[in-house]
């Protein structure tokens, strides 16, 4: 983790700063009454601020006089679990605005984040005031934005959020989104998870087209009408892409031909999909002819299957196969809701010269195989 | 601009008290602050560090000796993990010392800008008053009776931010 403002040695003073004979404890003093910490400097007190629970930080302010006002150096706002279960009943929307107003510095990291929703928070608070909230996080400097919302009403975020292009991680849960006119693009975003997250103007695929930065993407239950996978698959650097093809209120229907687009990302390690509320249509039985698909992929988690469904069958197989690298697959719901099952085989596509490699990568697989729970009694596993 | 590419290339750093340290450069590059004076050739030989004492400097050559070892970020995952646990452990070990060399450690890592060890000692500090009642805080710090709040202004303090209070 950064450190914040740590000391720069820039180019033109890098060559005084070895030259300074004064010891720093006489320019930041260590006199002989100051505690360890007290004089250290500023970005030094948040970075350990930080660390602390959001309330224990708070109270610092009564250690003793020069450590009246360090918490306001907190650039760190983390409203997690400990911090409801510290604050009970005791919890009001105001508190936060508060202690927002009282921060000196630009907020870095912003957390709100509860699940699932405490009891004691019931009607505590307008959740408009997360609205507000968002408002006092000032012009820059942040980067972590994790707003999970519990209330019926999905919260709708100010038109701000799309300014703060420092952002690097940004995960809403029930959110409104503001219209995408304003929005130029998080050129530096790195994480990027939006569930049940609806927009204003403009769809779900115009706001992941401006991130091409992105390496962790989570998409769950778009107020989109279409899945369009194109531009998921248009970050090349994504590495993680969790998908659920269920669209807020809708069936989807997805055909293979649809998920082969998702094959044009070279540095894909890690791929979830959920088929949950999904119809699987075989289409362009053509798409697996290159002959290596996912050339990164170590991980793939396949939930929801209908093994029943011989597109899906067809697919799970040319997935594996596409996928020379990969080393873990998961495919709980396959056995666990197959309760006719009899057979299940597994041919990993190897394109590895060296044949050891090959015998544990199987081994690796036949391993977690035999970890999963069968609804089948009788389904044997072949792997070959 | 010269990098890290030979590991053969020493540098030797110079305490306040004029002990030297003779060091790789690949070590040396674990501080932000010496590898901006590398790369700008305004290093001589001999980079003297006037402010930092050589109980402290032999602590922070130990440090940035053993992260520049370990492996970085590699495409073998099984590597990582096993370097990422050793790296933990020695991390742990490292930052069981006193305060006071704590207090030392982390502004000389400031000044000399190594991130990995501003944010060791941040957090062995965090996690030393975790928990604590105040009055175990301020032994902790270290904090001087004279300087502790009137009960007047204690509880001016705890009103500001009552939610935060018991």
């Amino acid at each position: 983790m950064a450190a914040g403002p740590a000391l720069r040695v820039c180019k033109a003073s890098s060559c005084n700063f070895a030259q300074g004979p004064q010891n720093f404890y006489q320019i930041m003093g260590r006199p002989c009454m100051a505690d360890y910490i007290s004089n250290m400097p500023e970005n030094v007190i948040s970075n350990i601020l930080n660390r602390l629970p959001l309330t224990e930080a708070v109270t610092t302010s009564i250690l003793a006089k020069n450590w009246r006002f360090k918490w306001t150096l907190l650039t760190d706002v983390i409203l997690d679990e400990d911090f409801f279960y510290f604050l009970k009943s005791k919890f009001e929307g105001m508190h936060v605005t508060r202690l927002l107003l009282q921060l000196k510095g630009p907020i870095r990291r912003f957390v709100f984040s509860v699940e699932p929703k405490p009891l004691f928070a019931k009607d505590n608070f307008n959740y408009e005031e997360i609205h507000a909230w968002l408002l006092l996080l000032g012009q820059q400097g942040i980067e972590e934005l994790l707003i999970h919302n519990w209330y019926s009403e999905p919260v709708t975020l100010p038109t701000q959020m799309y300014t703060r292009l420092e952002l690097k991680h940004l995960k809403l849960h029930w959110c409104t989104l503001p219209s995408l006119v304003s929005f130029e693009g998080f050129p530096n975003l790195l994480t990027l998870e939006l569930l049940s997250v609806k927009f204003l103007t403009g769809t779900i695929w115009d706001f992941i087209a401006g991130c091409p930065s992105v390496e962790s993407l989570k998409i769950n239950r778009t107020d989109s009408k279409e899945m369009r996978l194109l531009d998921i698959a248009r970050p090349g650097n994504l590495k993680k892409l969790y998908l659920s093809f269920s669209l807020l209120n809708q069936v989807t229907t997805m055909t293979t031909y649809n998920i082969s687009q998702l094959s044009s990302l070279p540095k894909l390690e890690s791929l979830t999909l959920d088929f949950q509320e999904c119809k699987l249509l075989e289409e362009g039985s053509s798409w697996m002819n290159v002959p290596v698909a996912f050339v990164s992929l170590k991980n793939l988690n396949l939930s929801g299957v209908d093994f029943g469904n011989n597109a899906m069958v067809a697919f799970i197989i040319q997935m594996i196969r596409g996928a020379p690298r990969l080393q873990m697959l998961e495919t709980r719901c396959v056995l666990a809701c197959s309760p006719l099952l009899k057979n299940l085989y597994i041919k990993p596509y190897t394109l590895h010269d060296d044949h050891n490699e090959n015998v544990m990568m199987n081994w690796e697989l036949a391993r977690e195989l035999l970890k999963l729970h069968r609804a089948s009694p009788t389904a044997v596993v072949e792997f070959f | 601009m010269s990098t890290s590419s030979s590991s053969s290339k020493k540098i030797v750093l110079k305490s306040a008290d004029n002990e030297t340290f003779e060091i790789d450069e690949i070590v040396a590059l674990e501080s932000q602050a010496i590898k901006n004076m590398i790369e700008d050739e305004c290093a001589d030989n001999v980079i003297p560090l006037g402010n930092i004492d050589s109980k402290t400097l032999s602590k922070i050559i130990e440090y940035c000796k053993k992260h520049a070892e370990s492996p970085k970020k590699d495409d073998n995952a099984d590597i990582d993990e096993k370097a990422v646990e050793d790296l933990k452990s020695f991390d742990a070990e490292f930052a069981k010392v006193d305060m006071p060399l704590i207090q030392d450690i982390l502004m000389a890592a400031n000044f000399l800008n190594i991130d990995n060890l501003i944010g060791l000692m941040c957090r062995t500090i965090a996690d030393r008053i975790k928990g604590k009642t105040p009055e175990e805080i301020r032994k902790i710090l270290n904090i001087n009776k004279n300087d502790l709040l009137s009960p007047e202004q204690e509880a001016k303090a705890r009103e500001e931010n009552s939610w935060a209070f018991d």
